[in-house]
Order: C-alpha cells, then structure tokens, then sequence
C-alpha cells in the first residue's frame, strides 16, 4: 500500500509544520483544524467521554510543545493518535488511583456510544453502534484506527505499542464479532 | 455473514474504503469485490461503519488553534560550556582558599589545633571556636602508646610565629594564645559584615493606580 494521497497529506503536514517553525501561527490553526476530528473520535472511541475536547487540546499541546522532536518517521497523523491514546491512558490511570472506575468494561460497552444516540438517526446505525459496543477495548481501538481513520497495520502497532500482526489479529476479531452480532 | 477465504483482499477493504491503494492494487480488489458476494458484504458494512462511526464529537477546532502558542527554537545546551564554567568556579574556591589561608595562616588548621590535656592556665579555644576539637580525658596507655597527638610533655605556649610555622607545615599541637583568637575572631566577624554582592534596588515604589473595581 503505498498510495499517493497519502503522500501527499503528510507532505502537507511538513510543509504546514515548517511555516509554524518560520513565524506563520495561521498554519498551526490549519494542522489543528486538519487532525482535531479525527482525534476526537479516536478518543471518543476508545472511552473518552466528558473529557474528548480536553484530550485533544492537551494532545495538540503537548505535540506543539515537542514538534522538534517529530522526525516524521511516522505520518504526524500517527505520531498525534499516539500521544492522544498516552494521554487517555494517563487520565484513566490517574481516575482509577482517585477511585474511578472508568475503564469500559466488556458488559457496559454497548452504553459507550449513548451520547452519540441523538446523531444516529435510523435503526441500523443504532445495531452498528451497538455491535462496536460489544467490542473489547483492544479491538474497538484497532477496528476505529483501521475503518474510521484508514491506518495500515504498521501505523497501528505504532500507536497502540503492538505489533502489525497482532493489530492484524484485533481487527479481524473484531470484525467476526461485529457479523456476529448483526447477524443474532 | 461468511468471510471471504481471501485473507489478503479483506485485508485490503479498509484501504480501499479510504483510497490508500495503489492503482493496481485498487484494480485488483475491486475486480475481486465484483465476483465475491462475500467481500462485497463486508465493504458495505465497512462503509456503514465508517460512516456512523465517523461522526466526530463536538469540537472547538479553533478555540484550540487559539491555544498553541508560537515557535520557540529550543536553546542549544552545550556540555562544553557546563564543563567551562565548573571548571572556573573550582578554580575560583581554590584560589580564594589560598589567599585565605596565606593571609591567616591559623584559619585553615582551626580544626586540628588541639589543645594539650594538661594545659592548664592556658585558656583552651576549644569550647570558644566552633569546629574546635575538644581536649581528649586522660588516655589510655594503648592510645597513648599510638597517638602522637596527645604527648605526656606539659603543655608549651608556642610563640605566634612557631605556631604558624607548624600551622603551614599541617597543623599540629598549635595553640592560639589570647590575643591571637581575638584577633581571629574579630577578622571572623569582619568576613560576616562583608557587604552583600547584590546591591538593593532603590527603585521608587509606585502605587497601583485604582482600577475601579468594585465601585
């Protein structure tokens, strides 16, 4: 896979990057405007709830702060979704110490996607939320880097600190328990 | 719903959906999506996903923007530099323990002038001068036998000048007479009334101007 398009958003990327470097905020404003829905629903996805808006703030944040750091080894698309999923890691990490459970438990999930019920507006759409519901942590992750935000295999082993095989593995099983689900 | 034995084309589905497919490789799922119910299925409900998925929360895109501060080009930090500076500031300690020393010559042995047990009549600095080591009680014959410090002679008073003679030679059975220890105390005291390096601002103070507030 190696398709032109993408290519091409990356070197946008870099060419937004490195105005920002030389004085121009404008093009901060367009990186930000390029990637903060994609971020949202990453966080979103994975079990952000009140706190999607502040997730992507501190993620353009602390990406800004240490964009020198960015080699562009990896898209910054990337490199943003694994800073945003660091950050959900903290917070979940810091609500559990105060006490918190928040982690989205296997039985609950389905009521993950309650918020987004006004959006939805016919019954398919409410099984296929339902059916992502169903889905483990794990595999929610993979299946919305992979069909909602198009990362390869590779991309996601880099953000969720796994391997393209077992990403590979997680999609998969997740899209065998989505028929599943359809299908009861 | 069936999957497709095809594993590399369902692999491919997702990219198809987002057009990160080479030419050929678009190509060739697309011809094998039209011959295969199956994987046809399967693109539809990635489609649907996708689009119900997709839907992105409410966002403030440009509040945030509003929120990344300008560049700021990270400051080069240079160990060379680091290693420069500790290097004077060793050399300085150093140079100034020196010129201490040379100037009183008594200051640098202070802790290891030691009075003799019985030097009686002779006020002892021990107890006046902190840092002081205080006369040692009657020894044992072992210790006395070892330690050199603590001979049975009586005490002497040695004159300033063979006591600074044996203070530069290392310090050993020295005694400050009166006269000297106040001298040392006094120029003690002087080094503490050492004005301070940073001077006081004189900068008048100006009054806030009412803000209005609250009127």
């Amino acid at each position: 896979m190696t398709d032109v398009a993408l290519n091409t958003d990356e070197r946008t990327d870099l060419d937004l990057i490195a105005r920002w470097k030389a004085g121009d905020q404008r093009a901060a404003s367009l990186l930000v405007e390029r990637h903060a829905a994609s971020l949202a629903r990453f966080a979103s996805s994975v079990g952000a709830r009140s706190d999607v808006e502040e997730v992507v703030q501190d993620t353009f944040v602390r990406a800004f702060a240490s964009l020198d750091s960015f080699r562009g080894d990896s898209s910054l698309r990337t490199w943003l979704f694994t800073i945003a999923r660091r950050l959900l890691l903290d917070r979940r990490r810091s609500e559990r110490r105060r006490g918190q459970e928040v982690e989205v438990q296997e039985h609950d999930a389905a009521t993950e996607y309650g918020s987004l019920d006004v959006m939805v507006a016919d019954e398919t759409q409410r099984r296929l939320q339902a059916a992502m519901g169903r889905l483990s942590p794990t595999q929610r992750e993979v299946f919305t880097l992979r069909v909602t935000e198009g990362l390869s295999y590779r991309e996601i082993a880099e953000v969720a600190g796994t391997t393209e095989g077992a990403a590979r593995v997680h999609y998969h099983n997740a899209m065998r328990a989505i028929k599943e689900f359809l299908d009861e | 719903m069936n999957d497709c034995s095809n594993g590399d084309i369902r692999d491919l589905l997702p990219d198809l959906l987002h057009g990160r497919l080479t030419e050929s490789e678009r190509d060739r799922v697309k011809a094998h999506v039209r011959s295969c119910a199956t994987c046809e299925a399967e693109l539809d409900l990635l489609r649907d996903l996708r689009a119900t998925m997709g839907r992105s929360p409410a966002i403030d895109a440009r509040a945030m923007a509003a929120a990344i501060p300008a560049y700021r080009a990270p400051v080069a930090r240079s160990w060379g530099g680091w290693r420069a500076a500790a290097a004077i500031v060793a050399l300085l300690g150093a140079g100034a323990s020196i010129a201490l020393v040379n100037r009183h010559p008594g200051v640098g042995n202070v802790a290891q002038v030691e009075a003799p047990s019985s030097s009686a009549g002779t006020p002892s600095a021990s107890s006046a001068v902190p840092g002081v080591v205080p006369s040692p009680p009657a020894q044992s014959p072992v210790a006395q036998a070892t330690s050199p410090r603590f001979p049975e002679a009586p005490a002497r008073a040695p004159s300033a000048a063979s006591a600074q003679e044996l203070a530069m030679a290392g310090g050993v059975d020295t005694e400050l007479s009166d006269r000297e220890l106040s001298a040392l105390l006094e120029e003690i005291e002087n080094f503490d009334a050492l004005p301070s390096v940073e001077e006081e601002s004189t900068l008048p103070v100006t009054p806030l101007a009412p803000t209005g507030e609250g009127q």
